[in-house]
């Protein structure tokens, strides 16, 4: 049996940008559709991610996590827009790049495993659609590169690989599907992969395969990973944690700190809500009420003034609905945007 | 009413297998669901868990008439749905609703907010315009998203709210069986907990019963009365939440050490 992955060694570490593989600065993206005001998604949004390393970004959903990602990548929707900022990714700003050399670098370079389960061709065999990436990006013999293909397969957790491979998505479950779109961002190896819920629909088992493999590449061709999830399981694999609300950043710094000592409110309710309750026994009605942050998400197309997280907040100040926080750094490379922390900073 | 019977969906000796290839050649059969019995209970939540690919689904799309199985009888309240002539068998199935898996596919991309979620509605044909619109818009904002989206379209919704759309549109003609697969994926904490919160409102007020196919042991447990699991096409084992949360937390350490072993068992054979 061929393994995956031992015919290869681009395993390029150096970087002419220094430590960050990717540095994304002051991004703005507008979303203005026909019949609605212009809205703005993400508001000055700035991050790096070094080599090998992997960062988490969490959030309430519709918070713009995939609007991050697909800046990216630059395949927003048609409706919106990047309206300030910048990309930087390995010493080369990604933003006035053309199409053409945009192409070489997705799939190649950074990938990206997208959220919903939808993405691969209905009429094509499975294996034709990840042997179709490999032959965009790279160039080889047919029978080596359909071994790569199912020996990624069968690290996945897809053993079954010469069925899965000639079969059709509908011929598949949720599960396998999501497998094989994962299989189709890790086959070139990129620098970069962006994984949007790469875990969804998969069982505690194959997720742990799927880490395994993030944790393999990561390793072993310095990959970088940004990981958008909610599953607990994914998160613990991650360095660095972001914490996104309303279109911001308001917390970022490394998991432990952030997962042990959460400083925004935002951040605190959200890991609050995961607790396990245990009143699984008792069987009242009360009691089995789950915890959530009460209040609506804001609206991108209204602009506050101030915090936006200040109308669920439990430690509102007349400040924050007056005047728009700051990141204030508590510790090293914890960041809070909150004003609670502004005296400390 | 006082004649209701116990349990409100009941599947007896389902069997289905997926036949693929057209020649004898290239026929491959896929035996999804093997003599499964199943049965949920008037007011109760019954969560299903089992490996990826091991029939949840196709379970889920046979109890809802979306796959006619091969083998076996579907129970809904007491009727056997197989007897039932087609018009009765139409309105009998009214009760049960599905949430599908990939919410955002199975919306249709052509259609507003209030036009997915009224849909069913529509086509039930008891409402009028007025009636409808005040029930789909009640739902919309139960699940907590706001009237005034109401005129967008799916790609202008996140994942989340796409889930939450999905789940309003199956609650508008309060159904009697609500069946949920994976309607907890891509959604964060917070919101799980609010729609298992809703889910439970519902349950205590309406008298729903739900069948959650879901991998989130975690909210399972809390969520969910019994638990049944699957593996291959049958139902290997069937308990109360409480029992499977105690045996789930015993398990986490077996299932936790192949991710720790992971990426150096990778390594070595990649070095090999």
């Amino acid at each position: 049996m061929k393994v995956w992955d031992a015919n290869q060694d681009r395993a390029a570490l150096s970087n002419p940008a220094g430590d960050n593989l990717l540095a994304v600065c002051e991004l703005t993206v507008n979303f203005c559709s026909n019949h609605e005001p212009e809205s703005q998604v993400l508001k000055h949004v700035g991050f790096t991610i070094a080599n090998a390393e992997i960062v988490a970004l969490l959030g309430e959903s519709g918070c713009g996590k995939t609007t991050t990602a697909l800046s990216l990548i630059q395949s927003l929707p048609p409706d919106a827009r990047i309206t300030a900022g910048s990309i930087v990714f390995n010493g080369r700003s990604l933003l006035g790049l053309n199409e053409a050399r945009l192409r070489e670098i997705r799939g190649s370079e950074i990938s990206i495993i997208y959220q919903d389960a939808d993405v691969l061709n209905p009429v094509m065999r499975v294996g034709n659609q990840v042997m179709e990436m490999l032959r965009a990006h790279q160039s080889g013999k047919a029978v080596q590169m359909r071994e790569d293909i199912c020996a990624l397969f069968m690290s996945l957790g897809l053993e079954d690989c010469d069925r899965i491979y000639h079969s059709f998505p509908h011929q598949l479950s949720g599960g396998q599907r999501r497998r094989v779109a994962v299989a189709q961002a890790l086959i070139c190896k990129p620098r970069l992969i962006i994984a949007d819920e790469p875990t969804a629909w998969l069982d505690s088992e194959t997720t742990a395969e799927i880490l395994a493999v993030f944790r393999h590449l990561r390793q072993v061709y310095g990959t970088a990973f940004l990981l958008i999830s909610h599953d607990p399981d994914a998160l613990m694999a991650a360095d660095r944690v972001l914490v996104m609300y309303g279109g911001e950043i308001v917390e970022s710094g490394p998991r432990r700190e952030i997962f042990e000592r959460p400083k925004h409110p935002y951040t605190t309710a959200l890991l609050e809500c995961s607790k396990r309750t245990n009143t699984v026994t008792d069987c009242s009605f009360i009691s089995r009420r789950l915890p959530c942050i009460p209040g609506h998400a804001p609206d991108p197309s209204e602009v506050l003034p101030g915090c936006a997280f200040s109308s669920r907040c439990g430690h509102r100040m007349e400040v924050c609905e007056s005047r728009h926080p700051d990141l204030h750094e508590v510790s090293q490379a914890h960041a809070v945007r909150c004003f609670q922390y502004e005296t400390t900073s | 009413m006082d004649s209701a019977p116990t349990f409100a969906l009941e599947a007896r000796g389902l069997c289905k297998t997926f036949v693929r290839g057209r020649w004898w050649h290239n026929r491959l059969r896929h035996c999804a669901l093997e003599n499964v019995n199943l049965a949920l209970q008037q007011r109760t939540t019954l969560a299903l868990v089992g490996k990826s690919g091991c029939g949840k689904t196709a379970l889920a799309m046979c109890l809802v008439g979306l796959e006619q199985p091969d083998r076996g009888e579907i129970v809904l309240n007491g009727q056997s749905l197989q007897t039932l002539n087609r018009p009765s068998a139409i309105a009998a199935r009214k009760e049960v609703q599905l949430v599908f898996q990939d919410s955002g596919s199975a919306l249709n991309p052509r259609m507003s907010a209030m036009q997915i979620v009224e849909e069913p509605l529509v086509l039930c044909g008891k409402y009028s315009r007025k009636q409808r619109w005040d029930l789909a818009a009640a739902m919309m904002e139960r699940v907590g998203i706001s009237p005034k989206w109401s005129h967008r379209q799916p790609s202008e919704f996140s994942g989340g709210q796409k889930q939450r759309l999905a789940i309003a549109r199956a609650l508008v003609l309060q159904p009697k069986v609500l069946i949920m697969d994976e309607i907890f994926v891509g959604l964060d904490r917070s919101i799980q907990n609010q729609i298992a919160n809703l889910l439970m409102e519902l349950q205590q007020s309406h008298g729903l019963s739900y069948l959650c196919i879901s991998h989130n042991l975690g909210l399972v447990s809390q969520f969910a009365d019994r638990v049944a699991v699957m593996d291959k096409g049958r139902i290997v084992d069937e308990t109360s939440s409480s029992d499977f949360s105690a045996r789930a937390q015993g398990d986490s350490a077996t299932v936790s050490t192949p991710c720790q072993q992971g990426p150096s068992a990778l390594g070595t054979s990649a070095g090999a």
